[in-house]
């Protein structure tokens, strides 16, 4: 198997009497593109936002790259490769689609204050190649024609892409997608994992969070499932639809992945 | 290569406006008038280093007179009991200036919302007190008298108009250290931090670092205004800074327009001669001031100066779409 990028060690996280993520522990191949799955409240948000240093961990590790990521706070994380998305978006609303994405950059760019009010060459230089390279970005998926709307009044489906588009700007050698699909369209959710294909392809591992099945199934390398905070199954799209601890989970429950999950 | 992003001229429009700040003592000749635009001065000051805190960043702090009162007092004492030279103590309470509002920052700057504001106002009652306790020193109550005033070799900065010259260059550099700083890297991670904090911090901004710098930028301009004050007046009393010049400022910022830096120098310059001219209407002025406020922030969300901006901004836009 190929080196781990993020490796995640009985990670363990209470809030009061409900643990939420109780010893889960997993890795993400460098170069794939790692699912994790499962029932509502199994405990998946708390994951990404546990390796994205949004919370802090009970007990366990979280390695990136064999580097401890527990310790560190959140923007030191993104600087070191790991970017992420979130489930209900949280962009910059008043700020233009670019500039969105341009301040994506800020992990990877210099200037300071002094470069700002004194401008100059250098900070004029660097200020030119992060719309340059947010402007190439927009392209890569597809929101160019909106560089200089308003984030907030972009379509939800395009303000999704726009968060994805913001994460690539920092950089990552890793991207945490948190329900991308959660509330596109069919067309939408299709356009988005050829995207994310792209993304990997580029290099970029990637670690989605999901519900919508198909999506899971079309583009997942591996898929780790996760119920009540607890490990239940892992493996590749073809074994995780034959294993039995998931069928037997999952049997006449009624959510959309055992109903995925049968089709 | 042509740059994409949605710049409005402002630095011409700033070279447009000194020139006319500079030719308006010779085309208006009253005192008076010049004395009062003297004062607006050190509000745009205030208000130029509220701004990038409050309008830019989203730190509302209510404390932000203390800054100016400390810039004051730091000049008035170190040249009435220490003999510093004026020039030489405006420095040297602009360093003292830096170094309490870092030490207040950087603990306030934890707090969010409401908490921040309550942080900052209580600093600001705090320092309020002080000026008036510290007697020995401040001269309290009864005032400190006899600050010098500043020279440049025989040139004394004494009567209205060389004042007015000195309080608007400065004022001048300011505008344009604002406007390079909001339009920069560092500014969009102003707007990111307002925008949403956690986001910010997701893209690789240390947050908390980046509102104790630029409440500390915000802090050294209040301290200017309050030393270019200090040698102006020459008589300091703990009253110039009270809690109520906080909430002006936080007013002049909104009026004028939160988040533009044309705003706020219109909103502290009209609210520093509206009070003059209203002051023919003997008791009714404050209800009247009061009035205007009112009208302006219901109809006018973002500010005088903000909506006129903004509106041009989107005539720009529109027209690059056609």
């Amino acid at each position: 198997m190929a080196e781990l990028l993020l490796e995640v060690r009985e990670l363990r996280k209470a809030f009061g009497g409900l643990k939420a993520v109780d010893g889960a522990s997993f890795g993400v191949p460098r170069g794939c593109i790692k699912a994790i799955i499962g029932p509502n409240g199994a405990g998946k948000t708390t994951l990404i936002n546990l390796i994205t240093g949004l919370e802090r961990l009970d007990s366990g590790e979280v390695r990136f790259a064999g580097q401890r990521l527990d310790k560190l706070q959140p923007y030191e994380i993104v600087r070191l490769g790991v970017a992420r998305t979130f489930q209900n978006l949280k962009l910059f609303a008043e700020m233009s689609v670019l500039e969105n994405v341009m301040a994506g950059r800020h992990p990877r760019t210099h200037a300071g204050i002094a470069a700002a009010v004194f401008r100059t060459g250098g900070a004029r230089r660097e200020e030119a190649a992060i719309e340059a390279d947010a402007s190439r970005l927009l392209a890569e998926v597809g929101l160019e024609a909106h560089a200089h709307d308003r984030a907030a009044d972009l379509p939800f489906g395009k303000q999704r892409l726009l968060e994805i588009a913001r994460a690539l700007a920092t950089g990552p050698s890793l991207l945490l997608l948190d329900e991308p699909a959660a509330g596109l369209n069919s067309a939408e959710a299709a356009g988005l994992g050829a995207l994310i294909r792209s993304i990997r392809d580029s290099g970029v591992t990637v670690m989605l969070v999901e519900h919508h099945m198909e999506l899971v199934m079309d583009i997942s390398d591996e898929i780790f499932v996760l119920n009540f905070g607890q490990a239940l199954a892992q493996g590749t799209p073809a074994e995780i639809r034959n294993n039995p601890a998931v069928i037997a989970a999952y049997l006449g429950d009624e959510s959309s992945l055992a109903q995925d999950l049968r089709a | 290569m042509k740059s994409t992003i949605d710049r409005l001229p402002h630095r011409t429009a700033l070279a447009v406006f000194l020139v006319l700040v500079a030719v308006l003592p010779l085309v208006v000749p009253s005192k008076y008038f010049i004395s009062i635009l003297v004062l607006a001065g050190f509000n745009v000051m205030l208000v130029l280093g509220l701004n990038l805190v409050m309008g830019y960043t989203g730190q509302v702090s209510l404390g932000h007179a203390g800054f100016y009162g400390l810039g004051a007092y730091a000049s008035g004492v170190l040249t009435t009991k220490y003999g510093f030279n004026p020039w030489v103590a405006m420095g040297a309470a602009l360093v003292i200036c830096a170094i309490a509002s870092g030490l207040i920052g950087a603990a306030a700057l934890r707090l969010q919302g409401y908490y921040l504001s309550m942080a900052t106002l209580g600093f600001g009652i705090i320092l309020y007190i002080l000026f008036g306790e510290l007697a020995w020193l401040t001269g309290g109550p009864s005032g400190l008298t006899g600050i010098p005033e500043f020279r440049i070799g025989a040139l004394r900065f004494a009567s209205d108009v060389p004042y007015y010259y000195l309080v608007w260059s400065i004022v001048g550099a300011l505008l344009l250290f604002s406007f390079h700083l909001v339009d920069s890297r560092v500014g969009r991670s102003l707007r990111s931090i307002q925008g949403d904090e956690i986001a910010a911090s997701l893209v690789g901004i240390n947050t908390w670092a980046t509102k104790v710098q630029i409440f500390v930028i915000g802090a050294c301009m209040a301290s200017l205004a309050g030393s270019l004050y200090a040698h102006y007046v020459t008589v300091l009393t703990p009253d110039s800074f009270g809690f109520m010049l906080s909430i002006e400022i936080v007013v002049m910022v909104i009026v004028g327009g939160s988040g533009s830096i044309w705003g706020g120098l219109l909103g502290a310059v009209l609210l520093t001669l509206l009070p003059e001219y209203l002051r023919a209407m003997k008791d009714y002025d404050v209800l009247i001031y009061g009035a205007i406020v009112i009208l302006v922030v219901m109809f006018l969300p973002r500010g005088i100066g903000g909506g006129i901006e903004h509106r041009l901004r989107q005539r720009m836009l529109a027209r690059r779409g056609d």
